[in-house]
């Protein structure tokens, strides 16, 4: 899963990037002044710090982020446990990197997912409460997973499903850097007639936003049980709080 | 001289003419600030949009190249917008582009004024016609059968019980007003919800009505939507 930047000639090293590495503790104020001077240089060469990636759109969290954990918060959700009764619905690999918008990996980011089973029915206490029959017992509703130094996570979940005033099936979704939350978001199907139906995915800004939440689910070649794949990636944005940004050292390649 | 001043006149009545017809048209009111400014509104937020996507543009020609789309999130942006297929997006496509989107599509930028809407039917005085608030981003004429939008929820800080009750409402309306209203009206209500001919633009207004007894108030226009993010 190379992007652009993985290919870009270390011989475009910008000044400011030099100076940011060579001074972590930077003042912010003195950092707004060098991205200032420099800042149409960052957009107009592939420096080590250009920024490159627009940031993920961050979208409504919703009402249903799970009140009570479930006992398995893993990344797999179709499987509770030992339990050998999968969940309802299209299996899906969901896979993508967590980046910062210069493209370099987060490690240790937590990434949370959580979405409605394929009865329509949210882990949260609010939503099944009154639903018990309806419930698919065996979805695990939520998972969690942290990246390593690629950034790189991945879950199996089911494809998601249409809730009643929310035509467009969505997974939400959280990125964690630090034990800060830095993203909330949520996680569309290209190609859903639900869609333009959805208020909330009309309103998740503009058709560049709406591509930026937008994973394409696709059949996995050779699968004898129609899996799918979707790719999406989660770039974090540079925040004003950027001391307690993970540092944006390259990693080893 | 007695001729200029005749001409004059003659401006002036046209204009004063031309002023009190304007009024006489829509008891409607316009739908507030967010109104008559509607339509350009609706050109800036592809220029904006546009403006967005040519942060790209390395070497700053005024179009891009695939190999500038280094987000290779947006390549199947670029290539539906890509019209003639030489892997060349200039301003233009990108423009045609948009306007095909939004008229499937009516969510616009979240900075945007909401539209100023249809103007309110003539006589009732009214013209809450604009759609103007949008902090949550929601743009456009309200949609038809709407219990709450999504921003007013979040502005009345709606419990997580409370905003499952109001989707099970909205469900139950959206299935009971489907039967209510016949299939040609309800092509017609998504055609206005689409920003279909008159719905859209802040400058025409559905009939004035007539003989509107009051100019309606204007509208709010309401706060400007939240900036792009």
């Amino acid at each position: 899963m190379l992007l652009g930047g993985a290919e870009t000639p270390r011989s475009h090293l910008l000044i400011e990037g030099m100076l940011l590495d060579m001074n972590q503790s930077t003042s912010f104020s003195r950092r707004r002044w060098m991205a200032g001077a420099f800042g149409i240089a960052c957009f107009t060469t592939r420096g080590l710090y250009a920024d490159y990636l627009f940031p993920s759109p961050s979208m409504t969290e919703g009402p249903f982020y799970p009140d009570k954990m479930p006992l398995d918060q893993d990344n797999d959700l179709i499987l509770i446990n030992d339990n050998i009764t999968p969940a309802v619905g299209e299996i899906t690999h969901l896979t993508g990197r967590v980046l910062t918008t210069s493209g370099e990996p987060i490690r240790n980011a937590t990434v949370e997912i959580w979405q409605c089973d394929a009865n329509a029915v949210y882990l949260h206490t609010a939503d099944s409460r009154s639903k018990q029959d309806q419930q698919d017992k065996n979805f695990q509703g939520f998972g969690r997973f942290e990246t390593a130094s690629t950034g790189e996570y991945r879950f199996r979940t089911i494809k998601p499903v249409p809730y009643p005033g929310r035509p467009a099936g969505h997974i939400h979704a959280k990125v964690k850097v630090g034990g800060r939350e830095v993203l909330t978001t949520q996680i569309f199907v290209r190609g859903a007639e639900g869609n333009a139906r959805d208020g909330i995915y009309r309103s998740a800004g503009d058709v560049i936003d709406r591509e930026l939440v937008t994973a394409d689910f696709i059949p996995v070649p050779g699968s004898k049980i129609g899996e799918l794949a979707a790719s999406f990636d989660f770039v974090i944005g540079r925040t004003p709080d950027d001391r307690s940004f993970p540092s944006t050292r390259r990693a080893p390649r | 001289m007695r001729w200029h001043f005749v001409k004059s006149l003659a401006l002036a009545a046209a204009f004063g003419l031309a002023s009190t017809s304007l009024w006489a048209q829509g008891p409607g009111g316009p739908g507030g600030p967010g109104g008559p400014g509607g339509n350009q509104r609706g050109n800036s937020s592809a220029d904006e949009m546009i403006a967005r996507l040519m942060k790209l543009d390395a070497n700053q020609d005024g179009q891009l190249t695939k190999d500038e789309v280094t987000d290779r999130r947006l390549l199947r942006l670029f290539t539906a917008a890509d019209a003639n297929n030489d892997d060349v997006v200039t301003s233009d496509e990108l423009q045609t582009y948009l306007a095909s989107q939004a008229s499937s599509m009516r969510g616009q930028q979240g900075g945007q004024r909401g539209q100023g809407g249809p103007g309110g039917p003539g006589g009732q005085g009214m013209g809450p016609g604009g759609h103007g608030m949008g902090p949550g981003g929601m743009m456009g004429p309200p949609r038809i059968g709407e219990v709450m939008p999504a921003f007013v929820q979040q502005m009345l800080n709606l419990t997580p019980e409370q905003q499952a009750q109001v989707a099970a409402l909205q469900q139950k309306v959206n299935a009971e007003l489907a039967a209510i209203l016949t299939d040609d009206q309800e092509a017609q209500c998504a055609q206005m919800m689409q920003g279909g001919p008159g719905g859209q633009q802040g400058g025409t207004r559905g009939q004035g009505g007539q003989g509107g007894q009051q100019v309606g108030p204007r509208g709010q226009g309401g706060p400007g939507g939240r900036g792009q993010r």
